[in-house]
């Protein structure tokens, strides 16, 4: 825990009593992210001073059973090593009860081991819901939750009841409506937390501090300096344990709607009245997925590539086509891989072209921002044209390794005048000498907190659909008008007609 | 006059390996580093990342001659170093990671770290795939060849990733059209043969920067290139590149009356009146050597012209390179020679630079040339 007599440093504030109640607790997300999340936070000392886990499936598990599986996700997923102190105090707070989203009397007796517990620490404890379960699920359960009252009015003053849900947030633009309208039939607005892990991590929080606390940046973040934006979202696995879920989804649902998209409204919105106020950042992150160009259908043809990993090689090791992955209809058309060019029409980045690439069986797995500045107006030094400089570059790197990096251009050491590429170099895990939390331990806390930052509301979703609507539209119904399906080996960076797309105004990927 | 700049104050202080296989390299990278930061917890390692060079060499047994080249490279160029050799004995993959760190001024250590892989060519379709996942990102990607011999298929997978491609054209000798797909990808090339001739050409610049030396122009009859050159080969390739460097600036060609004799080329400008020749003279074997020029030398073909030659002339027992204007001499003058062995060149490369600008030309001119000699 951090010294609360710091000078000068805020007190860590620590979340209110709360109970917070996982739906789908015997699932993969739950124990490969959400239970190391709380083990972590309960040993930096962030959860409240009173906290109960109750973990809720369908399978049938006594208390004791449940803490044996949870401490066997801290000590495989978990990024600190299992201390037998913490762990003492974090198990003694863990529950399970057997709950089906869709029987009504189980949430009655949600409701008496909730309303037991809390008067065991005479504490009124907040109620947390995570939904870890499939989207299908959310309406029963939420209703389900209202009906047994398990959930108060936000003006109520009683208790804090929030719920956490994640994504899909549905399958399209009407699909999400309606998912919005069925929890907002039993939650307001203001209690919903749709959970986007990228924005729980440090760099990608960290834009909003590069752009708004430095003076240098922020003069310089327009059309008048920006000559181009690329965003690489890029995996070396393939769909794995997902492949019926990705197969009916695509890469443009699972990764560009929602991941790429909330990095890229974050990076271009303009400064929100206050950082304190969740609302202040969401008005402004819709108003720059509202500012998005959309595509008419003969523009996606031109703005938009496709593509599908055909067999190949990761790291020298073979491995299948996507069609041949276990689980995938052996005539699957479905993408793996997709490049987009993107406009903003608004007063800031008009005529600044947003490339956004997202791709599964690539060589790495990286998630990078990368702002290009325009170039000097000329040349001085002799025997180098402007084209032959490079162009200043500010590098985010969001994952594996966050930092940022500041490329400039230098002269070598040497009796010549040369000109070479430098990057001026800012890791995390370096500067400052601790590693970074896992996004969910920020996110948890957050919702814990009730501060709805990091978290998306309804309108976000909605233009986000809205944007790709036309996009899916021609990939699908009427496909007569859309790019092709390319194939691209695994193991290379997909299909040439991504770089095709950077082509016209003479732009390249930037090499990961 | 160039010269070399001073060498760093640095040395190798660690160096660790450590046996890995193809998925783990970057792991392994990792690993090799944090166990050197904790032998070395006084001092700042920095990671060099300022480039990639993927060395490609031919085969095991030209491996050993490259580790020299290789140690070379990570001392003066700080970078991720792929080494790739074949070797058809392998039934897997090989793989090793090294570190090695160099300490700089201010006491802090730069280490370069290098990823050695042997192959048999039936695994270079896997090899692609492991150099993209472990190339440091958007920073150039050089890559080194051994000669001519590299298997095709492996030059087809790196070079269209390449900025840079740096080689000796000696090694090309054998097949010296084996350059024109190097040429013909447009990649910038740096050639060590064309670092070595550098002083010559400085040298030769300077001597026509006199009145005396133009005087040799108007009656230029031919042009003397003499050279070492290794046992079996008729030349080498420092003579053919200055022979295609003098043309290049002459504006020579050779065209449908071009023919060679011996090892005498005819060359035609619409500048001159009458043919000139490019005369390739013996200096003799080099041994294990790297072959290099013993003169380069103007002649005029009037012997009335107050000017008869203009020369550059290795003095070998003065170590040094003579530049005249004869006869008399009218101008004379000696310049230190500069290291010639190929360390020597890397180093003079990376750390003076070279200026490329001509090297197309003279090297298109060169292949004409070779070809007119009837070289492979």
């Amino acid at each position: 825990m951090e010294n609360p007599f710091s000078e000068g440093e805020n007190r860590v504030i620590r979340p209110p009593a709360t109970a917070l109640v996982i739906f789908g607790a015997t699932g993969d997300l739950t124990k490969r992210k959400l239970i190391p999340a709380l083990y972590n936070l309960a040993h930096d000392d962030y959860l409240p001073s009173c906290f109960v886990v109750i973990g809720a499936a369908r399978t049938k598990l006594t208390d004791e059973q449940f803490r044996n599986d949870v401490l066997a996700s801290v000590k495989e997923h978990s990024r600190r090593p299992v201390d037998e102190k913490v762990w003492a105090r974090f198990a003694a707070n863990m529950y399970y009860q057997p709950v089906d989203g869709s029987v009504a009397d189980d949430f009655a007796k949600l409701r008496n081991r909730l309303t037991q517990l809390g008067q065991e620490r005479s504490e009124n404890l907040n109620y947390l819901y995570y939904l870890s379960v499939a989207p299908e699920h959310f309406g029963p359960i939420a209703a389900n939750l209202k009906h047994a009252g398990l959930v108060e009015e936000p003006s109520s003053g009683t208790r804090r009841t929030s719920l956490i849900i994640e994504k899909p947030f549905g399958h399209d633009l009407e699909s999400a409506r309606t998912l919005n309208a069925i929890v907002r039939g039993s939650f307001a607005e203001e209690q919903i937390f749709r959970i986007d892990h990228y924005l729980g991590k440090e760099t990608v929080q960290n834009i909003l501090v590069l752009r708004f606390s430095n003076g240098v940046f922020e003069p310089l973040w327009n059309h008048n300096h920006i000559d181009n934006i690329q965003i690489s979202v890029c995996e070396n696995i393939g769909v794995g344990s997902r492949a019926s879920y990705f197969d009916n989804s695509g890469i443009l649902r699972d990764i560009v709607q929602n991941h790429l998209l909330q990095m890229l409204s974050l990076l271009c919105i303009e400064p929100p009245l206050s950082l304190s106020d969740a609302n202040s950042i969401r008005d402004e992150k819709v108003k720059v997925l509202r500012a998005i160009k959309r595509f008419s259908l003969e523009e996606v043809a031109t703005s938009t590539a496709r593509a599908q990993y055909s067999s190949g090689f990761i790291d020298g090791q073979p491995v299948p086509g996507y069609r041949g992955e276990k689980g995938v209809r052996p005539d699957s058309e479905t993408e793996t891989y997709v490049a987009m060019r993107l406009e903003i029409d608004n007063w800031r980045w008009v005529g600044v072209p947003i490339y956004v690439r997202a791709g599964k069986r690539l060589p790495r797995r990286i998630t990078e921002i990368t702002i290009y500045f325009k170039k000097a107006p000329s040349s001085i030094f002799r025997g180098r044209q402007i084209q032959d400089l490079e162009q200043n570059a500010l590098v985010i790197q969001v994952q594996p390794d966050e930092g940022i990096a500041f490329r400039i251009n230098a002269k070598p050491p040497g009796p010549r005048l040369r000109v070479r590429p430098v990057d001026l170099d800012f890791e995390y895990g370096d500067s400052f000498a601790v590693p970074s939390a896992e996004a969910y331990e920020r996110l948890i806390l957050d919702s814990m907190k009730g501060d709805a930052t990091l978290f998306i509301r309804d309108d976000e979703i909605e233009e986000a659909w809205d944007l790709l609507t036309p996009v899916m539209r021609a990939w699908g119904e009427d496909g007569t008008i859309a790019p092709p399906l390319y194939h691209y080996e695994a193991g290379s960076w997909g299909p040439s007609a991504a770089a095709q797309l950077l082509r016209p105004r003479g732009h390249r990927w930037r090499r990961l | 006059m160039r010269s070399v700049a001073p060498r760093p104050q640095s040395e190798v202080e660690v160096t660790k390996r450590v046996q890995a296989s193809l998925p783990s390299i970057q792991r392994s990278l990792q690993d090799l580093f944090e166990q050197m930061q904790k032998s070395d917890d006084e001092q700042m390692l920095q990671r060099a990342a300022a480039a990639n060079l993927v060395v490609l060499v031919s085969s095991a047994a030209r491996l050993a001659a490259y580790t020299e080249v290789v140690a070379t490279l990570c001392r003066v160029h700080p970078c991720r170093l792929f080494l790739f050799y074949f070797d058809e004995s392998l039934s897997e993959p090989r793989v090793e990671t090294i570190a090695q760190c160099h300490r700089v001024a201010g006491g802090s250590a730069v280490c370069t770290e290098s990823i050695v892989i042997g192959a048999a060519r039936a695994h270079i379709p896997r090899l692609p795939s492991v150099l993209r996942a472990n190339l440091v990102a958007s920073v150039p990607t050089e890559v080194v060849l051994s000669g001519f011999d590299v298997p095709q298929e492996m030059l087809d997978l790196v070079l269209p990733i390449a900025d840079r491609v740096l080689f000796s054209s000696e090694t090309f000798m054998r097949r010296f059209s084996a350059l024109a797909q190097l040429r013909e990808r447009a990649l910038q090339m740096i050639d060590l043969q064309w670092v070595a001739v550098s002083p010559w050409r400085g040298l030769v610049k300077a001597l026509f920067d006199l009145r005396a030396g133009r005087e040799v122009l108007y009656s230029l009859g031919e042009v003397r290139i003499r050279g070492q050159h290794r046992t079996g080969l008729p030349l080498s390739a420092v003579q053919l590149l200055m022979a295609g460097f003098v043309a290049d600036r002459l504006g020579l060609h050779l065209d449908e009356q071009a023919e060679a004799r011996g090892l005498v080329v005819l060359t035609h400008s619409p500048h001159f009146e009458k043919p000139i020749l490019v005369r390739f003279e013996d200096g003799g074997e080099s041994g294990d050597e790297n072959p290099v020029l013993q003169a380069v030398e103007f002649v005029s073909r009037d012997t009335r012209s107050p000017t008869q030659r203009v020369s550059v002339i290795r003095d070998g027992p003065a170590r040094a390179l003579e530049s005249r204007i004869d006869p008399g001499p009218q101008f004379r003058s000696l310049s230190p020679i500069e290291g010639e062995s190929v360390d020597e060149l890397i180093e003079r490369y990376f750390m003076v630079g070279e200026s490329i600008t001509n090297y197309p030309a003279a090297l298109a001119m060169a292949m004409r040339m070779a070809t007119c000699l009837g070289m492979p």
